[in-house]
């Protein structure tokens, strides 16, 4: 079935997950536009970062329908898949570097699974200009296990944009780190927004970062939608849930 | 029942990854550079470890054996019965077995590490498929390594039941190799290089499927090689059996 909303680039209809016998997400309805920033805020368990995996497909849905790019990702299969997610970026919590590659290696693995062929030159131009992009040349030849968390969070997200993908999910980007490499982290991503129209889907459970970034928020309490607005509408918000959240 | 379920889940995963990994097969000449690395991080590393065991092993089988044998006079029997036993037997179950606690921890405990840290998960986001990448290069590097170890492991075993016998037991040096060389025929040899083949394949894919079904962190990835080192070692004993079996019904029939 079409989507009937061209601006809609994910669209997530009464979507279920449940692992064992808990119940993660209940019948979730979500719509993502295009060029947008969607922060998904919600405490620890409340079910984020599965939906997050479900947009991606790394996990199934136990009931519902996740429309990303007008196809629903229920019925592609793995091999299908991997068109959509080359469209797609993710920024894993801990980065998920890998540890026995550069960081050159990681950041360009993407390139090399879109094209097994590309010249070593070219290969070299493209990660240095993402490099430059998160201001992170100098670690080129580096190994993951040199970086702190910062750098790998930029270099995660280095690695997922060098594809130019439309979408970018990001697992949350600032856990972790202090105040100032947050600010940075928070700035590379509106910088993405706003210079390469990328739609990104932000979890988080950091309220300020959530407010840097958003351009809309959505927050979810044992995988139901609790609240879906602007940040002035969620400082506003009678929900209890919502109320002890803000504070 | 939730047990018998939780079985037949993870016997319906592996045997996935297993068809799976099949099919995918010559992609380790795609992912050569990782296979040589697997080659020389499972196989080369395991040769001293398999080595020393080996020379044990022999050692004892001469001892063992020639004392039973010297009260029948038959003495003379024992490089003959050192390698049979050892080529058909005692070279692939012993290597395997060695194998199992060195290869199927590293590999459990590697793939566990990488689960844990979404790096799996990171490869599939970005529309890659870790099984050519991942296991394909660590099942092809241990079937291919496992062959010469083996062979190498009865060698070594060999020479240790020579020395075991000339030194403690005053056997005759030429007489034991004659012996030995004797009572072996090619079909043995075969029956010997033909086990590690089908052992290389069970340690590294148990391995490989117990390292991505990791699940519960630090305290997982131990949990997943221990039972990898476990799950391997009663595959390698059941492996032989029926290899036996197989080939005794077949070409002794």
């Amino acid at each position: 079935m079409e989507n009937n909303k061209p601006d809609n680039v994910i669209t997530v209809e009464d979507l279920s997950f449940t692992y064992g016998n808990e119940m993660v997400l209940d019948s979730l309805n979500l719509s993502v536009n295009k060029g947008e920033t969607l922060v998904i805020l919600g405490g620890s368990g409340a079910g984020k970062s599965t939906l997050l995996r479900l947009i991606i497909a790394l996990i199934r849905p136990t009931r519902g329908r996740l429309t990303v790019f007008d196809k629903d990702i229920n019925l592609l299969s793995e091999r299908q898949l991997r068109p959509m997610r080359s469209r797609m970026g993710f920024v894993f919590q801990g980065g998920a570097l890998f540890d026995s590659i550069t960081v050159a290696e990681n950041v360009g693995y993407a390139l090399r699974i879109n094209n097994p062929r590309i010249s070593e030159s070219e290969f070299k131009k493209t990660v240095m200009d993402i490099l430059d992009y998160v201001e992170m040349t100098e670690f080129y030849s580096s190994y993951p296990a040199d970086l702190s968390g910062g750098q790998r969070k930029r270099i995660a997200i280095a690695r997922a944009t060098i594809t130019h993908p439309e979408i970018i999910l990001y697992d949350e980007p600032t856990s972790g780190l202090d105040p100032i490499v947050s600010k940075r982290i928070n700035q590379l991503i509106n910088r993405l927004r706003i210079e390469q129209n990328i739609t990104s889907i932000v979890v988080t459970h950091i309220l300020q970062d959530a407010f840097e970034v958003a351009t809309r928020l959505v927050m979810l309490k044992n995988g139901r939608l609790v609240f879906e607005g602007q940040s002035d509408d969620l400082l506003l918000s009678k929900d209890p849930y919502v109320q002890q959240f803000v504070r | 029942m939730q047990k018998a379920k939780r079985l037949f889940y993870h016997v319906e995963q592996f045997s996935r990854m297993v068809g799976s990994t099949i099919i995918n097969l010559p992609a380790f000449i795609r992912y050569h550079r990782s296979t040589l690395d697997q080659m020389n991080h499972l196989g080369y590393a395991s040769i001293f470890l398999v080595m020393a065991a080996s020379i044990m092993i022999g050692m004892v089988l001469a001892l063992e054996w020639g004392k039973k044998l010297e009260l029948f006079g038959a003495k003379l029997l024992m490089g003959r019965i050192i390698s049979i036993a050892v080529i058909r037997e005692t070279g692939p179950l012993i290597t395997g077995l060695m194998l199992s606690g060195r290869v199927g921890a590293s590999i459990a405990a590697e793939l566990g590490s990488m689960k844990q840290s979404e790096q799996l998960d990171a490869m599939r986001a970005m529309g890659a498929d870790p099984i050519p990448r991942l296991i394909v290069p660590r099942i092809a590097a241990t079937m291919i390594t496992f062959v010469p170890l083996v062979a190498i492991a009865d060698a070594i075993a060999i020479i240790g039941g020579w020395i075991a016998a000339v030194v403690w037991l005053q056997t005759d040096s030429t007489h034991f190799w004659i012996s030995a060389l004797d009572g072996l025929f090619f079909k043995d040899l075969t029956i010997g290089l033909i086990k590690p083949f089908f052992m290389g394949f069970t340690i590294a894919s148990i391995s490989c499927y117990y390292g991505i079904s990791t699940y519960g962190g630090a305290e997982g990835v131990g949990r997943s090689a221990t039972r990898a080192v476990m799950a391997c070692s009663l595959a390698i004993l059941f492996m032989d059996f029926l290899i036996s079996k197989f080939i005794l019904a077949f070409f002794y029939a």
